[in-house]
């Protein structure tokens, strides 16, 4: 899993390539705390697959973007990526969005 | 006992403190010298030859002399002749590696002669000396020189050499103590009147001889002088034929023209010797297999006039750099991978090597180079192997560990299926690891009724096993007054995010079925939806609403959905172990094989429903590894609301 950070009008995007699972969510964690942006987008267009600690992960930069006052948006999921978090009912605790583009537009 | 003895710290250390003074022991005691030598005859071959001074020159008895003068040994009266025309050479000296033993009718005329030339040595020999600490001693003189010839000679020494195990000459006996007197070996002392050095002023220490006009001549810790030897037989010193002088010396007094012109030997320093290729006085040297031993008397008095020298290094020395390098080696063992650990060994290897070549090419410093290498090498292995036995040990220790906390983590889990009126109920677990992060659990509740919950914790291995006996323990207490399925979730929930998770979640599936089969209340928390299949075979994936995975926000809310029973519908709760196994072609199995396999056994007993289900799931699967706990319960409706009983 690769992930690339760069700044989108005042949003932090991480662009995640590869899968977000138990073996590589821990590097995509430190990415975030390296950072200290308050607006992120996960970017999960290149993300073919996400497991359960994947999933954990996502949660837990979301509580601390909250906890500090910030924003945090998903853009680009896939079908299945979509699909897992509408079985969880996650769906309901993230902002989605269909692209990059708009994600940062809604956090601006 | 063994074992005690060797998880004891101390006996450990000790241990190894032993067998590392063994193996300095081999060092100290040169246990493997004979292969030292061989590197050491390497080194000397790669640095070639060595400055020659001129003043040296050998007069070789050749198979020319035998055989114009006669079989060995001839008549003396040549040799007299040969002193004689050395006299007229002016040559600075004569020395005559040939021993006078028997008496010879021509003997007056050799004495005579050199009485005359007052430059002659001759030589003697004695038993072959004993050891006596770095000093040499011997009771007896094997082989006497004629009191004429001592009387006449310049001087005398003997010419007892040293032979390696391997019968090689590297060495040479500088001094052996006879009767309380020390005598030099000869070519020391034709050194010592080279460089007009009194003998009495000698000091001879046991690691040096120092001459009086400061120069110190190194020997090695055993007393030896190591003869360096400045090149091949024929490329070193001038030869001259011992038949080509006494012929030209006849030649030039019966006023013909000389063969030779005798003045090239003005000022020499003559050896003179058997060269003979059938002689006995011929042995292996360092850099030619077969070397005149005249030859190695030449080469002691050349080293010692260019101050030419090979030193040894002692043992003390040796040792030093051996253990330090030897411990540096262990530590690096120890702390790295074997095959960074090997490949630097390598180089530290090849960085000693090629430093004990560099200092001998350059300042002919001896320092031990075959045993290093092969203790360094040793080190490497020992320690990596002591590691790898450690690490053994640590893993069968950790393979226990998990084992009982696998037996712990089963603990939680029911023991065995629960008896509820109007339910065949069967479940079973398989983790991926030996500790895993499903949950399942039955709650026996008021009023006849039972609730069934199933649970996937976020994550693998030890900290999911953990999360999960934490939420399974506040599960069963948070669960155990309601019939709500939703206000049970709830209350976990906020129990559950109350403290820190860690990052866990799970996800978690609730049903209460009421007794006597009525009634069924499920509740999910972000769980996968349960599978139910009718009596005539029908489909159908069921999930509550709402309901997002319990430890991710405190005051989340859950719904329940109500479904009327019916007689011999079957309700599965499972995790994405199920689902999402995985065959070596990487396909998943999938809901629809799931629902399949239920289908197809829909008329049996839960646990034949759940052995479909299994033996399906692992035919699929085959030889695939499980990267995923597995858990299933299937609820199979015996009895509906019409209360009619089935056995």
């Amino acid at each position: 899993m690769e992930v690339k950070i760069f700044q989108e009008n005042d949003a932090a995007v991480f662009q995640v390539m590869g899968e977000i699972n138990i073996a590589t969510s821990p590097d995509l964690l430190k990415a975030f705390e390296k950072q200290s942006s308050k607006k992120i987008v996960v970017d999960l267009e290149k993300v073919s697959y996400v497991d359960s600690s994947g999933l954990a992960t996502l949660v837990e930069m979301l509580k601390k973007v909250r906890a500090a006052g910030g924003a945090f948006g998903l853009a680009g999921p896939s079908d299945k990526i979509r699909s897992l978090f509408e079985i969880t009912r996650l769906d309901k605790l993230f902002s989605m969005y269909p692209n990059r583009a708009k994600a940062v537009d809604a956090l601006s | 006992m063994t074992q005690r003895l060797l998880s004891n710290r101390f006996f450990r250390r000790l241990l190894f403190a032993c067998i590392f003074a063994g193996t300095l022991a081999f060092s100290w005691f040169r246990t493997f010298d004979l292969h030292e030598f061989q590197t050491y005859d390497w080194r000397c071959q790669l640095r070639g030859p060595r400055p020659v001074s001129s003043d040296i020159v050998l007069i070789d008895i050749w198979d020319d002399t035998l055989k114009a003068l006669g079989a060995w040994p001839f008549d003396r009266q040549y040799h007299a002749a040969l002193i004689e025309a050395l006299k007229t050479a002016q040559a600075k000296a004569l020395v005559f590696d040939v021993l006078f033993v028997e008496p010879h009718p021509s003997d007056p005329r050799v004495t005579a002669a050199a009485k005359d030339a007052g430059n002659v040595y001759f030589a003697f020999a004695f038993s072959s000396p004993a050891v006596a600490g770095r000093k040499f001693v011997s009771d007896r003189i094997q082989s006497p020189l004629l009191n004429s010839y001592a009387e006449a000679a310049k001087a005398t020494g003997f010419v007892n050499t040293k032979a390696d195990g391997d019968g090689k000459r590297r060495r040479a006996i500088p001094a052996i103590t006879y009767q309380g007197k020390e005598y030099y070996q000869f070519s020391f002392r034709v050194a010592m009147d080279a460089l007009s050095v009194r003998p009495e002023e000698v000091v001879h220490r046991g690691n040096r001889l120092l001459f009086s006009d400061k120069r110190v001549i190194p020997l090695d810790d055993d007393g030896y002088y190591i003869v360096n030897y400045a090149g091949k037989w024929t490329k070193t010193f001038k030869h001259y034929s011992y038949w080509d002088i006494v012929a030209a010396h006849a030649e030039s007094l019966a006023g013909e023209k000389p063969r030779l012109n005798l003045r090239d030997l003005k000022g020499k320093i003559c050896f003179v010797g058997l060269t003979s290729t059938a002689s006995h006085d011929a042995n292996p040297i360092p850099i030619e297999s077969v070397y005149p031993m005249v030859g190695s008397y030449a080469n002691v008095l050349n080293s010692i006039l260019n101050k030419d020298f090979i030193y040894r290094l002692d043992r003390f020395s040796n040792l030093i750099i051996l253990a330090l390098i030897a411990l540096w080696i262990i530590r690096i063992s120890f702390r790295l991978g074997p095959i960074r650990a090997l490949f630097w060994t390598l180089v530290i290897m090849a960085l000693y090597a090629g430093y004990a070549v560099t200092c001998f090419l350059q300042w002919g410093l001896w320092i031990d180079l075959f045993y290093p290498l092969v203790l360094f090498l040793g080190v490497y292995a020992a320690t990596t192997l002591a590691r790898e036995v450690f690490e053994m040990h640590k893993r069968e220790r950790i393979e226990n560990e998990l084992k009982i906390a696998s037996q712990i983590q089963r603990s939680f889990l029911p023991a065995a299926p629960p008896q509820a009126k109007g339910l065949d109920v069967a479940a079973m677990m398989r983790p991926a690891k030996a500790v895993g992060g499903d949950l399942y659990t039955f709650v026996p509740l008021a009023e006849g009724k039972t609730g069934v919950m199933v649970g996937d914790v976020s994550g693998k291995g030890t900290p999911a096993a953990l999360f999960m006996a934490k939420v399974v323990s506040e599960f069963k207490f948070s669960a155990r007054d309601h019939t709500d399925p939703a206000a049970a979730l709830f209350i976990l929930n906020n129990s559950i995010t109350s403290e820190s998770t860690g990052g866990l979640f799970v996800t978690l599936a609730y049903a209460i079925f009421e007794s006597g089969g009525r009634e069924v209340l499920l509740s999910s928390g972000g769980h996968l939806p349960v599978i139910r299949v009718g009596p005539g075979g029908e489909k159908e994936r069921i999930a509550p609403g709402e309901g997002m995975p319990i430890g991710v926000m405190a005051g989340a809310s859950y719904g329940n959905l109500r479904r009327t029973l019916v007689r011999g519908e079957i309700f599965a709760f499972y995790t994405d172990g199920v689902t999402e196994a995985r065959n070596s072609r990487k396909q998943e199995f999938g809901e629809a094989a799931l629902e399949e396999a239920i289908a197809a056994r829909r008329d049996g007993k839960a646990s034949e429903i759940l052995n479909e289900v299994t033996a399906r799931l692992q035919q699929f699967v085959g030889k695939a590894e499980q990267h995923d706990d597995v858990t299933l319960i299937i609820v199979k409706v015996v009895e509906s609301h019409d209360n009619t009983e089935e056995p």
